[in-house]
């Protein structure tokens, strides 16, 4: 038994040792570069775990990802260099913009599912791209240069190591948001219509809503990312926002693990920081990649951490359900 | 106006029909979406591209004749063909009875290693293609049509004919119907659903590269990443027009293009994607099923 009890320590453990490792990994050294590529790494675990909420936990494929993450680096960006407003404010109002967008984009979400809301939500990320590239007032491809870097009582976070805390600090408490998301009242209607929609409306799940509301969530953190985005880059333009990296995105999630909170986090680690690692194999890096998630999907299709089955429905959680009733 | 834009929707139109019946012949045996589909039509190019400097026409500036355009477009086809089956053997068929979402990601994979192998292989840069008719053109009622528009209407046209005869009046054609029909059935009638499955992939990616190659010549250019673009649009256009059906891809295709083509010169040429996709969303949200529903089910 004290076997079992060390284990459930360890394993509650991880996340705060986590967030160690991530506090003090700047001071065990490593340079600058090591920093940039470790502040990607950040901003793609909060794009991969916001976008977990839509497909993860709710079930609708969404791959306009870069749609949301775009929304959120123009409007912070804009409210940043036009209206001069600090860079907190923007990033709140850049969230509620990606929140907005989000419950538009989930209202079709209410009709369609699978393949058809994939494309759906595909034709939005591009939709987007095509705004900003045409309008005035992004600056078109010539994209947004000069963007302010955050600042907080006197001190601006101008090194990739203040950076590094501050992105870092939004990618934990993304996580933390998710984590607790998964066990309350509303992470569970989600996957309860993630795994029967039927049964879950006979039970009283207002479906629309969590739909419409997981969208909006799922949104409102990638335009979070999309706000951290700008002001770390200092330089935006349509070309960053691209379909690719909204399958990028999407390959993160499901490479780490569907539906679990630490396979974003490892996706994103893999896919985000092996090709800056492979640098010299620079040209092989992405067709690496490409076979390495064919690979994958024959000998491990539920992803490293997952178990997903075909039906939609986590084994864990099934297994869970056999043994102890009725809770998931 | 509207006439001169009709008649280069209708020449894009047909090349995204071309692609999009790929899309929709693996969709209506596999229920996926072979994401890697737009990357055959960028080899397709490549292979006539090839041809082409092996045949000795200059790439910039130079004129290829009808014979030589059909001594690449056949090569290119079935080098296409090939290379849709050897996919399909490699990425698709060890994962054939598990969940579409893995289907789906061993495509994205699939389209990242063959997109980023042509970059290594032939380089990122943009290269020249010969042309075809050197510009000449006829005027119908003050409308422009040139020689390439219409080739490229005569070649699809035909290849969909083709196809049409093909899938309604061949055994294969009607192992393919079948297997798209009922699966279970099919295999308990005795057909054999590699051999549909291969030659479903086969079919799809020839005209794939038919298309490539057509496209290349029509805008004089090829590089590694054209295929994504040019897929996502064909992607739409089977959905427009109901996926899983192949009249449906052909018509799908065309109003896409017609759509494109007038929502550019109407609204503004920079929206003009925009155009497709929001008619694609409304499309889904009023009739989900596409225009002709995926029919005998």
């Amino acid at each position: 038994m004290g076997g079992a009890k060390t284990m459930a320590t360890l394993k509650n453990a991880r996340w705060p040792a986590f967030a160690v490792a991530i506090a003090v990994a700047p001071a065990l050294g490593g340079s600058d570069y090591m920093l940039h590529v470790l502040v990607l790494i950040g901003l793609y675990v909060i794009l991969a775990e916001s976008l977990n909420i839509v497909v993860g936990f709710t079930g609708q494929f969404s791959l306009g990802h870069a749609g949301f993450w775009a929304v959120g680096s123009y409007v912070s960006a804009l409210l940043l260099i036009r209206l001069g407003l600090s860079f907190w404010t923007a990033t709140l109002i850049s969230m509620a913009a990606g929140y907005l967008m989000g419950i538009v984009l989930g209202l079709p979400a209410m009709r369609l599912k699978g393949d058809y809301l994939c494309i759906v939500t595909l034709g939005f990320g591009e939709i987007v791209r095509v705004f900003a590239t045409n309008l005035e007032v992004t600056r078109g491809p010539m994209g947004l240069p000069g963007i302010p870097v955050p600042e907080i009582a006197g001190f601006s976070f101008d090194s990739e190591k203040s950076m590094y805390y501050l992105s870092w600090a939004c990618a934990l408490a993304t996580i933390y948001v998710a984590a607790k998301m998964r066990h309350s009242r509303f992470g569970r209607a989600l996957m309860s219509v993630r795994d029967d929609e039927l049964a879950a409306v006979s039970l009283g799940v207002n479906m629309t809503y969590y739909k419409v509301q997981a969208f909006g969530l799922g949104g409102m953190f990638a335009a979070l990312a999309g706000a951290l985005y700008a002001s770390w880059a200092t330089f935006i333009s349509p070309d960053v926002f691209q379909f690719s990296d909204s399958a990028n995105i999407f390959c993160m999630m499901i490479l780490g693990g569907l539906g679990t909170i630490a396979g974003p986090v490892l996706g994103a680690f893999l896919l985000a920081g092996l090709p800056e690692v492979l640098r010299q194999f620079a040209e092989f890096r992405l067709i690496i990649l490409g076979l390495l998630m064919i690979v994958l999907m024959i000998y491990r299709p539920g992803g490293i951490l997952g178990s997903y089955d075909t039906a939609g429905v986590s084994v864990k959680a099934r297994r869970r359900k056999t043994n102890k009733g009725a809770k998931i | 106006m509207f006439f001169q834009q009709l008649v280069n929707g209708l020449a894009v139109g047909g090349i995204y029909a071309l692609i999009a019946i790929g899309y929709t012949m693996v969709y209506g045996i596999l229920f996926f979406v072979n994401f890697a589909h737009g990357d055959i039509y960028m080899l397709g190019t490549y292979c006539a591209f090839f041809i082409f400097g092996f045949i000795g026409v200059e790439a910039t500036g130079g004129v290829i004749s009808v014979r030589q355009f059909f001594a690449a477009l056949l090569p290119s086809m079935l080098a296409c063909a090939a290379i849709g089956v050897v996919l399909e053997k490699f990425a698709y068929r060890p994962i054939r009875n598990g969940s579409r979402l893995s289907a789906m990601i061993s495509a994205l994979g699939a389209s990242l290693f063959l997109c980023n192998g042509a970059m290594y292989l032939f380089g990122s840069q943009t290269k020249p293609m010969p042309k075809l008719f050197a510009g000449e053109y006829f005027t119908i009622g003050g409308t422009i049509i040139s020689y390439i528009q219409t080739a490229v209407l005569l070649v699809s046209f035909v290849l969909m004919v083709a196809l049409h005869l093909f899938i309604r009046h061949t055994k294969l054609g009607k192992a393919i119907r079948a297997v798209s029909d009922d699966q279970r059935a099919a295999v308990l009638m005795g057909i054999d659903m590699d051999r549909v499955i291969s030659a479903t992939f086969a079919i799809g990616s020839a005209l794939a590269g038919a298309a490539g190659i057509m496209v290349g010549i029509y805008y004089g250019a090829v590089y590694p990443s054209m295929g994504a673009v040019a897929g996502i649009k064909a992607f739409t256009a089977a959905i427009l027009g109901g996926i899983g059906n192949i009249p449906g891809a052909m018509l799908g295709g065309v109003l896409l293009g017609v759509i494109e083509s007038l929502g550019g010169a109407y609204i503004s040429f920079g929206y003009r994607d925009a155009v497709a996709f929001f008619v694609l969303i409304i499309t889904l949200c009023l009739m989900p099923t596409g225009i002709l529903k995926k029919g005998r089910t």
